[in-house]
């Protein structure tokens, strides 16, 4: 199987979001993933409203709202020592509410949107190294089947969606443009029947917490703090450092939580600090956490994701099916991702830092709040997109012609 | 027996047919347990339910006994013993009897009507709804939670019933009711009547925050008029006006760098002012900035704030999403003032959670970015939006904020006061626009209408001196063959039209020209046609607007006066009609010289504009139509005008109140004696407060607590703490309405005054932060009475270090509940402690801080008291003129405040200090004695002028008064801790003594109090003394040097 216009590496948010752009625009596009069809994987969940806009804009969300995802209609801010603040959300352009949906549960979606659109899947795919032309043109990817089957695909843009740590990246040597120093180590759980108000973000002295509920009755506990800290409270063992943090960050919600079952198990997940890289060269582009990671503290990654898909499909179509200019279409993409994403990516390594006193921490939020609603300005400025399939409607012969 | 409740639009009660009285009812807890239990499944419930709903947070011993009095007159009023039974821990309304409660059938058969779903299951449903639950009792915490089930269910039987115009008197901006409406106007075939009520849906959303029309919403409307002319206004290119623009780029670029403020734009009319407040919003979009934008004069008699609000409106419309990072608290602050609905007054001073609020949504907005707010035409502004505007301006400079306001000038006191204070503080920039240059006018005109001709443009130049506007109307005449002035040529039936609509302001709705126009449908659309075709109005973002402010006066100009009464009334009349905003009303009444009409609107009004913080606008209202109010009108007018006196600290209050209590009667006379008796204790008219307390007992109504509050006052004033400390308990305990701010604020401050005296100030403080803590509303009503206390603090045992610590900590919790009152006293307190530690350029920054956030929100004692303390610190400075006009500003606040007696002895203290001789000082001790009578002295306070007095009569040798003061001074700093204030005494003793000749003891003395003054602190008094041991002359030098400072 050879000559798709594009190769999408990883089928998660950002990669099946993509690709579902891609197809609905009617590119011939194929999905690798190295995981089985809807598992799961770990996340903070929540969407932010700019992610919600995406899915109804692409009209999945009530696929989302029909698999029982809890409506979110408000965000409480905790801070220890000042009073709690309650933001309701206002129902606007298409959201009525945010949603946490479990990673099983979107991915899925996602995919099955890709593959209606007209994308083929492989799952349970791992690609192994890229395919180069003579010019070092990306021009595809090498990948291993299930039972081991070698394959090669072709494509006239391969798309890197393989997360934080990236083998398309790291394979054209992807330049990082900005590289963060703090980055949170996390532990988190989760818990049945826990009364939450909507999201719960709570703020103490060099830690954080939160409360995220999701489907099945489910909701996600985490609490944070850097690396150092973690490490030494981790020495005496995982649920007293769990307990320690939720009464240092959030001494408010501990009746709440302890008066629920405990979570089955409490997981952790070591910091990575954030970074931002080149999205783009010839014959291949960075979207999701492969270009651009930042710390999960401020839960922005999915909703992230789902815009630079937008922005991302958007280039690709106006140059393999317009015409356009590959470098100008992706380095215009590398712009916009990058206007709307360096406020939250500082604001987001700030929080991650731990350095803050309380005012300075809702003054880092404010800072997140205002670019969040640029991010929200911008997406919903962009034009509709037809639920439409169609393939190779609009793909010009002679790009047809390229991919063979 | 057959007992029906109705709580439903009132409370009643039947018993076989026969309705109890309701003056049976005067018990208020009788009432309420009633209520409550009516409300209650089975009619019953726990005691302990009972107790937490009616007496939160009051003592448990204290309870049983009101719970069993409360019974007992329930059953008393129902005449039936069996009525109210308490037992096994259980309370139950008239467990034998068959009751019906109205609201228990509503809610039955709604429920039953939305699962039918059908209209007419929900009609029979809403024939059961006779009102919202108790609407007689607001602000029950209580009934909260029933009362919103009922609104909600009320709602819902309303949309399926398809009562869309009902639904919109309860949410009028529900969009899902307006499109209804919208569709059936247009199967009807009536695209106007359509069109019109997308225009009335746009109104509606303006009034919220960041709600813009649907996508369903915009698709219906385009479907309809699908050739909608663009609603923005026409773009004028500059001309003339580079060094304008320079500036402009400048103020942004400086705002970008995080030095914010405001630009006031100022001009006669028509020289181009709103064209270069767009020129400012366009190059500030270009920069990426968010941007609002408000207009003073769109409508007249609006509500308070109503300019800046749409400022903030018009960036949430642009910028929904921000508001997901507002909380609500602030948001509902902000929508409340913005609904332009009537708001209840409770009485408390509200409006400082607005300001607060309006300013976290600039910071937030401005958060990254840069943020333009701009108000056109703020010479015809609120007095409220110009504290507004005030305030965020010196929030902007610290933050990527421009704020940029328009005005003409001449203007009026308080505009100009407001733009005063912002130049003089750095925080504003002005730029007086002047009329264009002959050049300049011939671009103008060149580019507007090319083929004009040479002398045409020389006449239009002559003509217009320079003005643009009148340039381009001046072009347009000649360019069309014409001649004329401002207006054109028009039919006088449409003439009368809009003469009649510019009495609205500059913006009207259709629904506004069809009711004035007088005429019908048809005829109203002609002339609007018209009216557009001849560039006189334009369409604007919600209905119409006059093309320019000149072209609107021009109109009104041309009406002879006696028709410009009439048409007023006429327009008057139309707006009452349309149910406007009571307050534009009203200000159509007056000003057409029918003030006795204008009395009911002008009553709804000051409830809003009191809730809203806008008391001068209220109170000039009040002031407009008092004289013509009818007997039954005049009380609660007269009342009200008490309460807005007082919320502004003005003595009159008393006279206010005491015209009030002759014509009331029944709670309202008891709750206006109370008041009238606060006012006057306040004032220090003790025997008022004392005339206006007799025979008054506490009879279980609302009256209670100010009753009870107005004694400790009362006998706070007169000296007797005891008696103050048990009324005020037990005032405490029976708030009737704890979350009610009106009794708590006063209360608080009793109790913070009688605490601060015992020396416990600090902790009393923040046990009353902590049990205010999450109820934001009270927290405001904290720092009122605080003020003056505060100064027994700084002089005492405290160190200043901790003192400002502790400050500290009181403004970053007032900062995060929005109780700006609260910010300025720490700010003070702070500035105040700097000061008597010597750190003078802290101190000066904190106390030019504390002047003016007590200046923003009205707080003129405050104001007066940071003057005087600020005045301190340019004597320092050794800036003597300053200070001088500092305390002649401070006088006339303090003068009029409610802590005067405590104040005016600090005032003339200083006065003394400041004056240029020994011989001016001394006439600055008889001025003092001359306007301070004795019944208006605080003992404690008087050390403060006879320290100065005693000093300044020993230097031009009257040593008689010296040794009277003298006296003075040393009785009043028994009252008080060891401290400066003994080493102050000492010092003048020591002057005194040198005065007459006993230099060994004057300098024994000296000595003395140098080691006093560095035991508490004050280098700077001890070097002074240790210079007057060396230099024994002091004359020509100063004599009040030796307050300690």
């Amino acid at each position: 199987m050879s000559g798709y216009d594009v190769v999408v590496v990883g089928g998660r948010v950002a990669g099946a979001a993509t690709a579902m752009l891609l197809a609905r625009s009617g590119l011939r596009v194929a999905v690798v993933d190295r995981g089985r069809y809807g598992s799961d994987t770990v996340s903070t969940h929540a969407l932010m409203r700019a992610g919600v806009l995406q899915l109804s804009r692409w009209g999945l969300l009530d696929r989302v709202v029909d698999a029982g995802t809890p409506p979110v209609h408000r965000t409480v801010f905790h801070y220890v020592g000042a009073p709690a603040v309650q933001v309701s959300l206002r129902p606007s352009g298409g959201v009525d509410a945010l949603y946490a949906p479990r990673r099983h549960l979107l991915d899925r979606i996602l995919v099955d949107a890709a593959a209606a659109a007209g994308a083929e899947l492989l799952h349970e795919t791992t690609v192994t190294g890229l395919l180069h032309d003579e010019e070092d043109r990306v021009c595809g990817v090498r990948a291993t089947g299930p039972g081991g089957t070698p394959l090669e695909l072709q494509a006239a843009l391969t798309v890197g969606a393989d997360g934080l740590h990236s083998l398309v990246a790291r394979d054209v040597g992807a330049p990082v443009v900005r590289l963060g120093r703090s980055s949170s180590a996390v532990l988190y759980g989760y818990v049945t029947d826990l009364p939450v108000a909507g999201y719960e973000w709570a703020y103490g002295p060099g830690c954080a917490a939160g409360m995220v509920p999701t489907n099945d009755g489910q909701t996600g506990v985490f609490v944070a703090t850097s690396p150092d800290r973690m490490r030494a409270l981790r020495s005496g063992g995982t649920a007293r450092a769990f307990a320690a943090l939720l009464a240092a960050a959030a001494p408010d919600l501990v009746p709440r939580v302890s008066s629920a079952p405990a979570p089955e198990q409490v997981r952790g997940w070591v910091g990575v600090p954030g970074f931002v890289r080149r999205p783009w060269g010839p014959g291949w582009a960075l979207v999701g956490d492969a270009g651009y990671f930042k710390d999960p503290i401020t839960a922005h990654g999915m909703t992230d994701a789902l815009r630079d898909a937008e922005l991302l499909a958007d280039q690709v179509v106006a140059t393999l099916a317009h015409g356009k200019s590959e470098a100008s279409a992706l380095r215009r993409y590398q712009a916009t991702r990058d206007k709307l994403s360096n406020r939250l990516y500082d604001a987001t390594a700030a929080i991650a830092s731990y350095d803050w006193d309380m005012d300075r921490v809702q003054d880092l939020l404010r800072q997140l709040s205002s670019a969040m609603s640029d991010e929200v300005d911008h997406l919903q400025g962009l034009p509709d997109h037809p639920i439409g399939t169609g393939l190779g409607a609009v793909v010009p012969q002679d790009t047809a012609a390229r991919r063979t | 027996m057959v007992v029906q409740i109705r709580l439903l639009g009132g409370f009643q009660v039947t018993e076989d047919g026969v309705p109890v009285t309701s003056e049976a009812w005067t018990r208020r807890y009788a009432a309420s347990l009633v209520k409550l239990l009516a409300l209650s499944r089975d009619r019953r419930l726990h005691r302990e339910q009972v107790i937490e709903a009616l007496w939160p947070g009051v003592p448990a011993e204290a309870v049983g006994p009101r719970l069993h009095k409360a019974a007992h007159y329930a059953r008393r009023i129902l005449g039936d013993d069996a009525a109210v039974v308490l037992r096994n821990e259980v309370v139950a309304l008239h467990p034998g009897a068959e009751v019906r409660v109205d609201v228990e059938e509503f809610r039955r058969v709604g429920r039953q009507a939305l699962a039918d779903g059908t209209a007419a299951a929900a009609q029979t449903a809403l024939e059961l709804h006779r009102g919202p639950l108790l609407p007689e009792d607001v602000y029950e915490s209580w009934l909260q939670e029933p009362r919103d089930a009922v609104h909600l269910l009320h709602l819902e039987l309303l949309r399926q019933a398809g009562h869309w115009e009902a639904l919109l008197q309860e949410e009028p901006a529900d969009e899902g009711a307006h499109l209804a409406l919208v569709r059936a106007e247009a199967d009807r075939g009536d695209l106007r009547g359509a069109l019109r009520q997308f225009e009335r849906m746009d109104r509606a959303l303006h009034h919220e925050l960041g709600i813009t029309p649907s996508r369903e919403a915009r698709e219906l409307r385009a479907s309809l008029e699908p050739a909608l002319p663009p609603a923005t206004r026409e773009r004028t290119r500059l001309f003339g006006r580079r060094d304008v623009g320079d500036r402009l780029r400048e103020l942004l670029g400086g705002a970008e760098q995080g030095h914010g403020g405001t630009l006031l734009l100022t001009g006669p009319p028509g020289v181009g002012k709103t064209a270069v407040l767009d020129l400012t919003e366009s190059l500030a979009r270009a920069r990426g900035w968010r941007t609002g934008h408000g207009t003073a004069s769109a409508v007249e008699g609006s509500w308070p704030y109503s300019p800046v609000l749409e400022a903030l409106g018009d960036l949430c419309r642009a910028h929904p999403a921000l508001l997901d990072g507002l909380g609500d608290a602030y948001r509902h602050e902000i929508e409340q003032a913005l609904s332009g609905r009537d708001v209840a007054w409770t009485g408390e001073s509200g409006h400082q959670r607005l300001f607060v609020a309006a300013a976290e949504l600039v910071r937030l907005a401005a958060a990254g970015h840069g943020l333009l707010i701009v108000v056109d035409d703020i010479h015809e502004a609120d007095d409220a939006s110009l504290r507004l505007l005030h305030y965020l301006s010196r929030c902007a400079v610290t933050e990527p904020v421009l704020l940029a306001v328009a005005h003409r000038r001449p203007a009026s006191t308080a505009l100009d006061a407001m733009a005063a204070s912002l130049v003089a503080r750095g925080n504003g920039t002005r730029i007086d626009l002047g009329p264009l240059s002959q050049a300049a006018t011939r671009r103008l005109v060149a580019a507007r209408f090319p083929t004009l001709g040479a002398d045409a443009v020389e006449d239009v130049w002559i003509a217009s001196a320079g003005l643009p506007f009148t340039a381009l109307q001046l072009a347009r005449h000649r360019s069309a063959g014409r001649t004329g002035g401002m207006l054109p040529s028009l039919h006088p039936d449409v003439l009368v039209t809009f003469q009649r609509v510019a009495m609205l302001g500059s913006t009207f709705t259709t629904d506004e020209l069809l009711a004035v126009a007088g005429v019908d449908e048809d005829e109203a659309y002609r002339r609007l046609e018209t009216a557009l075709s001849v560039l006189l109005v334009e369409r604007c973002g919600t209905g119409y607007c006059f093309r320019h402010a000149l072209v609107r006066e021009s109109l009104v100009d041309a009406l002879p006066p006696y028709a410009e009464a009439a048409t007023r009334r006429h327009v008057a009349d139309q707006l009452a009609g349309l149910g406007a905003p009571p307050a534009r009303v009203a200000h159509q009444y007056i000003a057409a010289g029918l003030p006795s009409r204008a009395v009911p609107f002008v009553l709804r009004a000051v409830e809003t504009a009191g809730a809203l913080g806008a008391y001068r606008d209220a109170l000039s209202l009040v002031d407009g139509v008092r004289e013509h109010a009818s007997s039954a009108e005049l009380p609660r007018l007269l009342a009200r005008r008490g309460d807005l006196l007082m919320a502004l600290g003005d003595p009159e209050a008393v006279t206010a109140y005491r015209e009030a209590v002759g014509m009331s009667s029944g709670t309202a006379e008891r709750l206006v004696r109370a008041r009238l008796a606060r006012a006057a204790s306040l004032a220090g008219d003790l025997d008022t407060a004392q005339a206006a307390l007799a025979g008054l007992e506490v009879e279980d109504d609302v009256a209670d607590a100010p009753i009870l509050l107005a004694r400790g006052n009362l006998a706070y004033f007169s000296g007797d703490l005891e008696t103050a400390w048990d009324v005020a308990s037990q005032a405490r305990e029976r708030l009737q309405a704890p979350d009610d701010p009106w009794q708590l604020m006063d209360l608080v401050g009793l109790q913070g005054l009688i605490a601060h005296q015992r020396g416990e100030w600090f902790e009393r403080f923040r046990l009353e932060l902590r049990r205010t803590h999450g109820k934001q509303r009270l927290v405001t009503a904290l720092f009122d009475a605080h003020l003056c206390v505060a100064e027994y603090l700084l002089y005492g045992t405290v160190p200043y270090a901790e003192v400002i610590a502790e400050s500290e900590e009181l403004r970053r919790k007032a900062t995060q509940a929005g109780a700006l009152r609260g910010v300025a006293f720490a700010t003070a307190l702070i500035g105040e402690a700097a000061l008597l530690m010597d750190d003078l350029d802290r101190a000066e920054r904190e106390l030019l801080e504390a002047v003016e956030l007590h200046r923003d929100v009205d707080a003129s004692s405050g104001e007066a008291h940071s003057l005087q303390r600020l005045a301190e610190v340019r004597l320092a400075q050794g800036d003597r003129e300053e200070a001088q006009r500092l305390l002649q500003q401070a006088l006339p606040l303090a003068r009029w405040s409610v802590v005067s007696m405590h104040l005016l002895q600090r005032i003339y203290g200083t006065m003394i200090e400041a004056a240029p001789g020994p011989v001016a000082a001394r006439a600055v001790v008889d001025r003092a004695e001359a306007t301070i009578v004795e019944k208006d002295r605080c003992s404690f306070c008087a050390v403060m002028l006879a320290v100065p007095a005693a000093i300044a009569c020993a230097a031009v040798g009257d040593l008689e008064a010296a040794h009277r003061y003298l006296a003075t001074a040393e009785a009043s700093v028994a009252r008080w801790e060891r401290g400066a204030w003994e080493a102050a005494v000492r010092e003048a003793q020591a002057l005194v003594a040198r005065a007459e000749g006993r230099e060994e003891e004057s300098v024994a003395g000296l000595g003395e109090a140098a080691r006093l003054f560095v035991a508490a602190g004050h280098a700077r008094d001890a070097a002074r003394c240790l210079a007057q041991v060396a230099t024994p002359s002091r004359s020509g030098s100063t004599v009040g040097s030796s307050v300690p400072a």
